[in-house]
C-alpha cells in the first residue's frame, strides 16, 4: 500500500508550482531523481539461476495425506518431517508446503500473495508421455548433464549448439519499443557471462555485487590522458585477427558502459532494506541499486541475471539444503522489500531457474542425483500469487510421472511455456514468441496465467 | 509558395485563351458573314502546353454540324509514337514522360473519308511535374549533409530545393536523385524538400518535410558529488552534429582552477584539495562546432573520507590522556572519537590530529578510535583499536629463554612468567604485532615461534609476552636469526644450450640472499621460496658444470654440487617460432628461455623438458591454508624449470577438476596436485587410476564412502557420470578427428546412457578415505588425505555390470571392478580425440581443424609420435602423454603462426588469466613471494583452486557472440574481467601486484628510444606481429611522456602492449 501514497506525492509535486519549487530545492543530489523516475512503464525480469540442480522435491512438499505418504515412502531417510513443512495456504486449501527454512517466502505466498509456485516444469520438445520417453521420442538432448541442461534452460534451444539465450532474444525483440534511446545494454548480469543474457544483437553488461568495472591508474596529467586515449584506440583498431577483434569488442564496450553506469550509480542513495551478506543477497542488492537509477540509464525494460551455486547435492544433502533454501528465501524476500522501497514492486518480477531437479530416491551417501522436471518460484507484485500452477507429479518411484525407477519426473509443463508467460508480461508480442521459443507451438497454451 | 501559385495562374490563362481559337479547314480563308459558307474542322484546344506523362483531351467541331469519322495524328504520324506522344481514336493525347528536343508538336484530326478536311492544334510538350515519395534521411544535422530523393518524373537537370536553397543535385534516374548541402543553425526546425524539373515547364514538386536538428550537448553524470582531491570522469555527448568536440569549464572558467577544481580535455575532473566555501560548482561542456550549445553537470564538492592509519599510544591506563592520530583526508573541524566519546581535537594537518580526553574504568578493554569529518559530506573513518586498562604496578612479565640464536625457518617455544597477579595469561607479539607475521616470524598463543624463511630486519627480533591483566606490562626475548644451510637436490632443466640461460634450483634452505655458483661464475639469482630459486646467466662453452648454492653470514654455508650439462648442438629456430612455442609449452617466454629454444630447437628443448626433474610442492606446515598453496602454485608457474610439466599439469587440473571450496585440507589439495605432476608425462590410464583413487577426487565427486546401495537407494552417480562426461569420453560418440558420429538423421549419438552411469556408479562402490597412520581401517575412515583411498569389499556391489556394452563379471572386489571399468573407458575410441582436442585447446588454439585433432588422437592411440625429421616421442603404449604433448606442440597447425606467411587469422586463444599473470612475471624476472597473484586471478574470474564447479572455470565449447568461432576462455571474459585484465597490467607496471613483488623493467628501460623499447616488447610479447597502426598509437602516447622520464616511457609502452588484446590473445 505504501507505493500508492508515494505515487500521490509524485503527482502532486510534479504538477504544481509548489511541487516544482520543491523539486528545484531538492534537485542537487539524487533525491529528486529517485522520486522523479516514473514507474508507469518500467518492467524488470530478475532471474535467479540455482546452479547444480535444485532438489525441488524438498522445496515444495505435498502435505495432504496421500501426497505426503507417497513422498515419505520414497524419500525415506531424507524426507522432511510433515509437521515442519511450512503450509502454503490458498483460500481454505493447503495441499503443499515449503521447506522449513523458507518462512519469508511462505509469508509472501500466504499473506502478500506475491509468490507463485510452478510445478514440474522442465525442458520439453513436446508434451511427453512415459512411453514416448522410453522410446526416446523427441527428447531434449543430454538430459541429466549439468552443462547441457543449464544451456537449454537459458536458451530454450533443446538441441544443437546454443548461440543465444531466451532473455537475450526477448531483449532483442523489445529493445526498439522500450529502450530505443538508451545508451546502456538492457541486460545486466551480476554473475558473469551466461548464455541467458546473450541475444542475437544484445550483449550484456556485467558487474560484481560490489563494484562497477572501470579502468584504474589514470590521472589528469597529459601523459596519463594520452595513455588513456591510446588504450581506447587499441580497443577499436582492426588488427585483422578474429579473436583479437572479439576481445576488443568486449573490452571496448566494458570501458564505455562502465563509465555510464558508474556515473549513474555515483549518487544513488543506499537502500535502507537490509540484505544478508550471502552472495545471492548481495547480487540482488546490486540489482535493486541499478533499478534505482533506471531513468539515468534511460531504460524502460531491464533483465537481470543472478545466481546461487551449491545445489548439486550428491551427498550429505539435508544440512546443505537447509542453508541453500534459507538463503534463497531470505534473499528473495529482501529483494522484494527493496522493490517496495523503490516503489517498483509491481514492475519487477523475480523468478528461479535450475537445470533440473534431483532424484526423489536417495543415493548412497545421503544425497540425490540428477533428475528432470522441477518446481520453480515466481515473485513480484505483478504475479498472480498465492497459487500453485502446473500439475504436481505423483511422488511414486516408477509411478506415472517417473522417467525410470528413481523419481526423475517427466515434466508436465514446458520451460517454453514458463518463459513465454514471463516474456509476454514483459512486452514481447505473441507473434514474436515462436522465434524465441521454438518449441512453444507444440504446447496447448502460450500463457500459464501466473502473471497479472 | 508564391511562385508556384503564379505558375498555376499563368497556365490556366493560356489554356483559356487556347479554348477560343479555331482552325480553318484546308487552307480556307477566314469565314466572313457575307461570303460563301466554307466547311471547317476545328480542333479544340487550338494550342496547349502539356506536362510530361499527362493527357490532354482534344475535341473537334465541324462547321456543318456533321460528325464524321476522324483519324488523329501527331506530327503527321497516325496515332503518334512514344517520342512525341500518342493519341487515341477519340482524341485523347498522352504526352511522353519527357519532351523531345523539338518540343512543339502538332496534333491533327483528319476526316477518315475526306483527307482534305482537317484541323489541328499546336502543342507544347513540357517536363513532367516531379513527384517525391521519400527523402532519406529525414533528420538532418547542422553541417554538411547529403540526401537521397526517391520519387518519379525526375528530369535530367532536376534540382533539389532545401527550403529556398538549391542543392547540388546529381541525377541518378528518373526515380532517384542525390543532393548535398550544408544546413545552418538558422535552419533548425522543419524544412521543405522539393524538386524542380528544368525547362521546359519548370514545375516544382510537392514538398516533403524534413527536420534540421540543432546540436545538443549533454554531460553525464548530470549531477554528482566529488570528494575533495578525488576525480570524476565526465562524458559529453554531442548529438546532431558531425563535430563531437567540446571544451570544458568549471563555473565558467575554462579548464577550471585550483579553487573550483580542474578539468582537462576529455572531461577528467579533479576536485580541489579543499572544499571551497561555495561547495556547489557547475561543470560545463560547450560544443566546439556551435558555442551556443552547452551542457552542464551540477557537482557538489564534499569533504574527503577520513582514513586512519595509526594511533599513538595504543595502550592507555584509565584517566586523562592525549592521543595523536595519523592518517589522511582530515579537514579542519574533524573530531576524534574514543568509543562514542568526542574528544577535544586539534587540527594539525590533513594527515594528523591530536586530541585529549579522559577514559573511564568502564572503558577498560578495547575501545574503537575513529575520526569524523564535518559536512559537507561528513563521514567517519574506519576504526583502530586502543587498549584501556586499570594500572597494576605490581605486575612483572619475563620470557624464557631470553636470548637465543635460531636458523631461518626453524621453531622455538618460549615460556612467559607473570608475577604480581593471579591472571598469568599473556598474548604474544613480535615487534609489537600480535602473532607476528611472515617477515618477522609467527608465534602462536602457546609461545611457539616459527622463524621467518628469510633474515628479518631488524635482526635480532624481539618476542614479547603481554600481560592480559595489564597490557602496559610485558616481557621480551631477543631472537637472533641465522641463515639455514642450503641443500641443492636437483636442477631443471638438467641440460642447457649455450648462450643466455635460466635454471631452476630445487632443494631446501634457500634464502633471498642465496648466491649461485656456476662452475665458479656467479649467476643472477631470483628467490622464489626456501625450496626453489632460479638463476640466470650466460655460458659459451659446452661441457659439464658444477652448480652450488651458498648462503651468506650470519650462519653461512654452501650446498654440495649438482652437474648441469651444457651443449651446443641443436637445430636453431627463429625468435618468432621460439616465442610462440614457449607461449604454448611454458608459462611464457623470457629472454633466456627464448635463447634456449632458439639455439636448441624444438626437439632437443622438448626432450630436455620431458627429462627435467620435477619441482616439488612444499609440504604444508600446520599453519598452511589453501591460500599458501595458491602462492606456492604461482611461484612454481613463475620459477619452475620443468615448465612443460607445469603446463601439462595445469591442463590435467582443468580437466580433472577439484575445488578447494570442498577440498579445503591443504595436504589433500597438495597431494592432488602432486598426483597430476607425477603423471603428467606418463600414461593416461595411470592418470585415470591415480586420480580416481585420490581422496580429494573421492571427496569432491562423492565416490568416497559410496557403499553398495541399501534397499530404497541407488549408488551415487556423481563420479560415474562426470568421469565419462568430463574426463574421458564427452557426451557424444566421436570420430577420431573429434567430430561427432552422426546417426541416420544427422543427430549426434550419445556416448553412454543413464544405465551406463548407474552401472559405473555400482562399479565404484566400496572405497573410503586412506587409513591414518596408527589407526585401524573402518567401514568409513575419517576424512584424511595422506595417500590413495582404500577399498572395503564388504561395501562393494558384486553383481555383474554392463558398461558401454561390455561386461564386468559378478563377484569381483572393489579394486578389480574399478580396474575393469577404467580399462573399458580407457579403451573407448572417444578418449584419444577427446583428450587430444582438450590439450590443443589449453595449449595452442581454440579452433583446431579436425585433421589436427586426428593427428593428435592418433599419437594418443598409438602412444607414439614421429616428427618429419624422424624423431620419435612416446613409449608406443596407448595413452602416452609425451607422444600426445609432442604431437600437439610440433604439429604444423600449431607452428603455422610462427611465420606471417603461413599464419591464419582465426588461430590462437585468449590467454587464461593465471597463465597470463605468470607470463608477465616471467618475462620481467619477477622477484616475488607470489602474494597478490591469486587475488588478481580472482578478479579476472579465474579464482585459482576455486573453479565454480567440476566444469572448470570455462567450458571446452563456448561460441563467441558475433563470431562463428569457439573461445573457451571467452566464457570468463566479460565487462568485469576484461577491465580487470587491463587493471592487472596497470598494477604490474605500477609495482602494485603485491608488496613483495618486484618486476625488472630494465631491459625495456635500457632498450633505447621508444621505438626500440617497442621492438623489444614486440619480439617477446607479440612474436614480431605488432601492426603499424598499433605502433603509431603507442608511440603517440609515449611521446606525451616527459622525454627525460625514461622509466615512465618504458612503463607506458609495457602497459599499452601487454594490456592490448593483441597480447591478451595468444596468436
Amino acid at each position: 500500500m505504501t507505493h500508492h501514497s508515494r505515487r500521490d506525492f509524485m503527482r502532486l509535486s510534479c504538477c504544481s508550482a509548489a511541487g516544482a519549487a520543491l523539486v528545484g530545492g531538492l534537485s542537487k543530489f539524487g533525491l529528486v531523481s529517485a522520486l522523479a523516475q516514473g514507474t508507469t512503464d518500467y518492467k524488470a525480469l530478475v532471474c535467479i539461476f540455482l546452479f547444480g540442480g535444485n532438489d525441488a522435491n524438498n522445496m515444495v512438499i505435498p502435505i495432504d495425506a496421500q501426497g505426503y505418504a507417497n513422498y515419505q515412502k520414497a524419500r525415506a531417510n531424507m524426507a522432511l518431517p510433515q509437521n515442519q513443512v511450512l503450509p502454503l495456504q490458498s483460500g481454505s486449501q493447503a495441499n503443499f508446503g515449503l521447506h522449513p527454512n523458507m518462512p519469508e517466502l511462505q509469508s509472501l505466498f500466504n499473506n502478500q500473495k506475491n509468490l507463485a509456485v510452478l510445478a514440474n516444469v522442465g525442458t520439453l520438445v513436446q508434451p511427453t508421455t512415459q512411453a514416448q520417453y522410453k522410446a526416446y521420442t523427441n527428447l531434449p538432448v543430454n538430459l541429466y548433464s549439468h552443462s547441457d541442461q543449464q544451456d537449454q534452460w537459458q536458451s530454450a534451444q533443446l538441441s544443437g549448439a546454443q548461440t543465444a539465450g531466451w532473455a537475450g532474444k526477448v531483449a532483442d525483440s523489445i529493445q526498439a519499443a522500450y529502450n530505443g534511446s538508451s545508451q546502456f545494454p538492457p541486460i545486466l548480469s551480476i554473475n558473469g557471462n551466461a548464455i541467458f543474457c546473450t541475444g542475437n544483437t544484445t550483449r550484456p553488461f556485467t558487474m560484481t555485487p560490489y563494484s562497477t568495472p572501470g579502468l584504474a591508474g589514470f590521472d589528469s596529467s597529459a601523459a596519463s590522458q594520452a595513455r588513456f586515449q591510446a588504450t581506447q584506440q587499441l580497443l577499436t583498431f582492426d588488427s585483422g585477427l578474429s579473436l583479437v577483434q572479439s576481445a576488443n569488442t568486449v573490452a571496448g564496450e566494458a570501458v564505455q558502459y562502465g563509465v555510464t553506469l558508474a556515473s549513474a550509480l555515483q549518487n544513488v542513495s543506499p537502500l535502507s532494506t537490509q540484505f544478508s551478506n550471502s552472495y545471492l543477497s548481495q547480487q540482488l542488492r546490486q540489482v535493486a541499486q541499478v533499478i534505482a537509477v533506471r531513468s539515468a540509464l534511460g531504460l524502460g525494460r531491464q533483465i537481470f541475471f543472478c545466481s546461487a551455486g551449491g545445489f548439486d547435492t550428491h551427498s550429505d544433502q539435508l544440512p546443505q539444503h537447509v542453508k541453500l533454501m534459507s538463503d534463497l528465501s531470505q534473499s528473495m524476500n529482501s529483494f522484494y522489500e527493496a522493490t517496495q522501497e523503490l516503489g517498483v514492486a509491481n514492475n519487477v518480477t523475480t523468478f528461479t531457474l535450475s537445470e533440473f531437479s534431483r532424484t526423489l530416491q536417495p543415493g548412497t551417501n545421503a544425497g540425490t542425483d540428477h533428475a528432470w522436471g522441477s518446481h520453480q518460484l515466481i515473485q513480484g507484485g505483478a504475479v498472480k500469487g498465492n497459487a500453485v500452477y502446473g500439475t504436481f507429479p505423483t511422488l511414486v518411484l516408477a509411478g506415472p510421472d517417473d522417467a525410470g525407477n528413481n523419481g526423475r519426473w517427466i515434466p508436465t509443463t514446458a520451460l517454453d511455456q514458463y518463459a513465454a508467460t514471463l516474456a509476454s508480461w514483459f512486452g514481447v508480442s505473441n507473434a514474436n514468441l515462436p522465434t524465441i521459443f521454438p518449441n512453444l507451438s507444440n504446447f496447448s497454451t502460450n500463457n500459464l496465467g501466473f502473471m497479472g | 509558395m508564391r511562385r508556384y501559385h503564379l505558375l498555376v495562374l499563368l497556365f490556366c490563362a493560356a489554356w483559356l485563351a487556347a479554348g477560343c481559337a479555331s482552325v480553318v479547314g484546308n487552307g480556307g480563308s477566314p469565314a466572313g458573314p457575307t461570303g460563301p459558307t466554307l466547311f471547317s474542322l476545328t480542333v479544340s484546344p487550338a494550342s496547349a502546353s502539356v506536362p510530361g506523362a499527362t493527357t490532354q483531351q482534344f475535341s473537334t467541331k465541324t462547321s456543318d454540324g456533321s460528325n464524321p469519322a476522324l483519324t488523329w495524328s501527331v506530327n503527321g504520324v497516325a496515332g503518334g509514337n512514344a517520342t512525341v506522344g500518342t493519341i487515341s481514336s477519340t482524341g485523347l493525347f498522352a504526352a511522353p514522360e519527357f519532351p523531345p528536343n523539338r518540343n512543339t508538336i502538332t496534333v491533327t484530326a483528319v476526316e477518315t473519308t475526306d483527307s482534305t478536311k482537317s484541323g489541328s492544334s499546336s502543342v507544347t510538350l513540357q517536363n513532367p511535374v516531379p513527384l517525391i515519395t521519400t527523402v532519406s534521411p529525414l533528420t538532418i544535422p547542422v553541417g554538411a549533409f547529403s540526401l537521397t530523393i526517391s520519387g518519379a518524373h525526375f528530369a535530367q537537370g532536376a534540382t533539389v530545393f532545401f527550403g529556398s536553397a538549391m542543392l547540388t543535385t546529381t541525377w541518378i534516374s528518373s526515380t532517384e536523385l542525390t543532393a548535398t548541402g550544408t544546413a545552418t543553425a538558422g535552419e533548425v526546425g522543419n524544412i521543405s524538400i522539393t524538386v524542380s524539373n528544368p525547362n521546359p515547364g519548370p514545375v516544382r514538386s510537392g514538398a516533403i518535410t524534413a527536420q534540421v536538428r540543432g546540436s545538443n550537448v549533454s554531460v553525464s553524470p548530470a549531477t554528482g558529488s566529488v570528494r575533495a582531491g578525488s576525480t570524476q570522469q565526465f562524458v559529453a555527448t554531442v548529438t546532431n552534429s558531425t563535430n563531437a568536440g567540446v571544451s570544458w569549464s568549471v563555473n565558467g572558467i575554462p579548464g577550471g582552477d585550483a579553487t573550483v577544481g580542474t578539468i582537462v580535455g576529455n572531461g577528467f575532473y579533479t576536485a580541489p584539495p579543499t572544499v571551497p566555501s561555495a561547495n556547489n560548482v557547475t561543470v560545463t561542456a560547450t560544443s566546439v562546432a556551435d558555442n551556443t550549445q552547452s551542457g552542464n553537470s551540477a557537482v557538489s564538492l564534499l569533504n574527503p573520507l577520513p582514513v586512519l592509519t595509526s594511533i599513538s599510544p595504543v595502550a592507555f591506563t584509565v584517566g586523562a590522556f592525549s592521543i595523536t592520530v595519523d592518517g589522511s583526508g582530515f579537514v579542519n573541524g574533524a573530531v576524534v572519537y574514543f568509543g562514542s566519546t568526542a574528544l577535544t581535537t586539534t587540527f594539525v594537518s590533513d594527515t594528523q590530529l591530536t586530541a585529549t580526553g579522559t577514559s573511564a574504568t568502564s572503558q577498560a578493554g578495547t575501545v574503537a578510535v575513529t575520526v569524523k569529518n564535518p559536512n559537507p559530506g561528513s563521514a567517519v573513518s574506519g576504526a583502530l583499536m586502543a587498549q584501556v586498562s586499570v594500572p597494576n604496578p605490581n605486575i612483572k612479565v619475563s620470557v624464557s629463554p631470553s636470548s637465543i640464536t635460531l636458523r631461518a625457518g626453524m621453531t622455538q617455544t618460549f615460556t612467559a612468567t607473570v608475577a604480581g597477579t593471579t591472571n598469568t595469561a599473556v598474548t604474544w607479539a613480535i615487534k609489537g604485532i600480535l602473532g607476528g607475521d611472515t617477515l618477522l616470524g609467527t608465534i602462536d598463543i602457546n609461545g611457539n615461534y616459527q622463524a621467518p624463511d628469510n633474515l628479518p630486519s631488524p635482526n635480532p627480533v624481539t618476542v614479547t609476552a603481554i600481560s592480559s591483566a595489564d597490557p602496559t606490562k610485558s616481557g621480551n626475548a631477543a631472537v637472533s636469526i641465522q641463515n639455514p644451510i642450503p641443500v641443492l637436490t636437483s636442477i631443471a632443466p638438467g641440460t642447457i644450450g649455450t648462450g643466455a640461460f635460466q635454471i631452476s634450483l630445487n632443494g631446501t634452505g634457500f634464502v633471498n640472499t642465496s648466491t649461485v655458483s656456476f662452475g665458479g661464475v656467479p649467476l643472477t639469482v631470483y628467490y622464489a621460496s626456501p625450496t626453489l630459486i632460479t638463476a640466470v646467466g650466460n655460458v659459451s662453452a659446452a661441457g659439464d658444470v658444477t652448480v652450488t648454492v651458498s648462503n651468506p653470514n650470519p650462519g653461512a654455508g654452501t650446498s654440495s654440487g649438482v652437474i648441469v650439462h651444457v651443449t651446443n648442438i641443436g637445430n636453431p629456430v627463429s625468435a618468432s617460432s621460439a616465442v610462440r612455442f614457449l607461449e604454448q609449452g611454458s608459462f611464457g617466454p623470457n629472454t633466456e628461455s627464448l635463447n634456449q629454444v632458439q639455439s636448441m630447437g624444438f626437439d632437443f628443448y622438448l626432450q630436455n623438458q620431458f627429462a627435467s626433474p620435477l619441482t616439488a610442492y612444499r609440504n604444508p606446515t600446520e599453519a598452511y591454508q589453501i591460500y599458501n598453496i595458491e602462492s606456492d602454485y604461482f611461484l612454481r608457474e613463475i620459477a619452475m624449470g620443468d615448465q612443460l610439466r607445469g603446463r601439462t599439469s595445469l591442463f590435467l587440473n582443468e580437466l580433472w577438476v577439484v575445488g578447494a571450496d570442498k577440498i579445503s585440507d591443504p595436504l589433500g589439495f597438495t597431494n592432488y596436485l602432486r598426483t597430476l605432476d607425477k603423471d603428467a608425462f606418463g600414461n593416461y590410464l595411470d592418470i585415470m587410476k591415480d586420480v580416481t583413487l585420490t581422496p580429494a577426487m573421492g571427496h569432491y565427486l562423492d565416490m568416497v564412502n559410496n557403499d553398495k546401495p541399501a534397499i530404497g537407494q541407488h549408488a551415487n552417480e556423481n563420479y560415474a557420470r562426470e568421469i565419462m562426461q568430463l574426463f574421458t569420453l564427452g557426451l557424444n560418440q566421436l570420430n577420431i578427428d573429434g567430430t561427432p558420429v552422426l546417426d541416420s538423421s544427422g543427430n549426434p549419438v550419445p556416448a553412454y546412457t543413464q544405465d551406463d552411469v548407474m552401472a559405473l556408479g555400482l562399479a565404484f562402490t566400496g572405497w573410503t578415505y586412506p587409513t591414518k597412520p596408527g589407526a585401524a581401517q573402518q567401514k568409513h575412515n575419517p576424512e584424511y588425505y595422506g595417500g590413495p583411498m582404500v577399498s572395503s569389499d564388504a561395501d562393494h556391489d558384486v553383481e555383474a555390470k554392463t558398461l558401454l556394452g561390455q561386461s564386468i563379471p559378478a563377484g569381483q572386489g572393489a579394486q578389480a571392478d574399478l580396474d575393469a571399468a577404467l580399462a573399458i573407458i580407457f579403451n573407448h575410441p572417444n578418449v584419444g580425440p577427446f583428450v587430444g582436442k582438450q590439450l590443443i585447446l589449453r595449449l595452442v588454439t581454440s579452433n583446431p581443424s579436425p585433421a589436427y585433432v586426428q593427428r593428435v588422437a592418433t599419437a594418443f592411440n598409438s602412444g607414439s609420435y614421429t616428427t618429419g625429421t624422424g624423431i620419435t616421442y612416446g613409449t608406443g603404449n596407448r595413452g602416452d602423454m609425451q607422444a600426445t604433448v609432442a604431437a600437439v606442440l610440433l604439429d604444423a597447425e600449431a607452428r603455422r603462426g610462427d611465420s606471417s606467411t603461413t599464419a591464419v587469422a582465426t588461430d590462437g586463444k585468449l590467454r587464461e588469466p593465471i597463465v597470463m599473470e605468470a607470463s608477465i612475471a616471467r618475462a620481467f624476472h619477477a622477484q616475488t613471494d607470489a602474494g597478490g597473484f591469486s587475488n588478481a586471478g580472482y578478479r579476472m574470474e579465474q579464482n585459482v583452486f576455486y573453479p565454480p564447479t567440476v566444469f572448470n572455470y570455462f567450458p571446452p565449447v563456448n561460441p563467441i557472440q558475433g563470431s562463428a568461432l569457439n573461445g573457451p576462455e571467452f566464457a570468463i571474459y566479460d565487462s568485469v574481467s576484461s577491465i580487470e585484465r587491463i587493471n592487472f597490467i596497470n598494477n604490474a607496471v605500477d609495482g602494485a601486484i603485491g608488496s613483495n613483488t618486484h618486476l625488472d623493467f630494465s631491459p625495456v628501460i635500457n632498450a633505447g628510444s621508444p621505438a626500440q623499447m617497442m621492438a623489444w616488447l614486440n619480439t617477446l610479447f607479440l612474436h614480431g606481429t605488432m601492426p603499424d597502426q598499433m605502433n603509431t598509437i603507442i608511440l603517440g602516447a609515449v611521446n606525451a611522456v616527459d622525454p627525460t622520464n625514461i622509466t615512465g616511457q618504458a612503463k607506458a609502452v609495457i602497459y599499452l602492449v601487454t594490456s592490448s588484446s593483441m597480447y591478451q590473445v595468444q596468436h
